[in-house]
């Protein structure tokens, strides 16, 4: 019984693995065609000499942000009950007697929440953050100085 | 079992548990705990604790059920969150891993 439970768990944690691993690469994709998207449209703005445009970017950056964020909680979501199962395994190498398992295996997650969006704001999580400030803020400068091609 | 300097660290971590949490004081409290489990392992095996998994399989396969050997077991099945690294936040566990289990054992050593 104990040898079912154990590739139980361990088939659990491969498949939470891949799906944290799916979240996070569509998240990189969202972000790279951001980045690119943005680049191209500020050297654009500024050959145009219509600064106007320079908001686009600013807009663009906090949909994709809404997008990202949203993959990034659900990767969360999935890590959460990753290590929840590497706690079963932990449990299983180190002999216990009951080794704990999650109160249920399964691979629905909770809609993403506000309060989830929020902790994505901690420090520790600057990586993920600070770009996205950084491109809401920068073409905002780039307009008020009326930055363009003279 | 443990030496008074490392049974009066953990007390004062015990008693301020918000404070380890995080920083400085956060590494402090895992050095102490590493030490505690050093002091354990020389006193109960006759050999220093090099590895804290193995520590605890050694644990798990005794089969001495004293309300200190309880505490130590559950104590060792906690112990991970003290030493978590991930993005989220453990500050919560961290604080019942010391008001609970860790308190715990120092209570059971006390004979409480």
């Amino acid at each position: 019984m104990s040898e079912k439970n154990k590739d139980i768990a361990l088939k659990a944690w491969k498949v939470y693995q891949e799906l944290a691993k799916g979240m996070g690469e569509s998240a990189w994709q969202i972000r790279s065609i951001y980045f690119a998207t943005a680049a191209g449209l500020i050297a654009y703005t500024y050959n145009s000499s219509s600064p106007i445009l320079y908001l686009l970017v600013s807009i663009l950056c906090l949909l994709f942000f809404v997008i990202e964020s949203g993959y990034r909680r659900l990767q969360d979501q999935y890590i959460e009950k990753s290590m929840a199962i590497e706690r079963t395994l932990n449990d299983f190498i180190a002999n216990d007697e009951h080794p704990r398992f999650p109160q249920s295996i399964g691979t629905d997650v909770d809609t993403p929440s506000f309060k989830s969006l929020i902790k994505l704001f901690e420090l520790k999580r600057i990586i993920f953050w600070l770009p996205y400030l950084v491109f809401f803020f920068l073409p905002v400068v780039l307009f008020l100085l009326d930055v363009k091609k003279i | 079992m443990i030496s008074e300097s490392t049974r009066s660290r953990l007390r004062v971590a015990i008693d301020d548990p918000d404070s380890y949490c995080s920083g400085a004081k956060r590494k402090q409290l895992q050095v102490t705990y590493d030490k505690l489990l050093d002091e354990l392992s020389i006193k109960l095996f006759n050999e220093p604790c090099t590895n804290r998994m193995m520590f605890r399989q050694k644990i798990n396969s005794t089969s001495n059920n004293s309300p200190v050997f309880i505490s130590i077991k559950n104590m060792l099945r906690k112990q991970d969150s003290l030493f978590s690294k991930d993005y989220r936040d453990h500050s919560d566990e961290i604080k019942t891993f010391l008001t609970n289990d860790l308190d715990h054992f120092l209570k059971a050593l006390n004979g409480e």
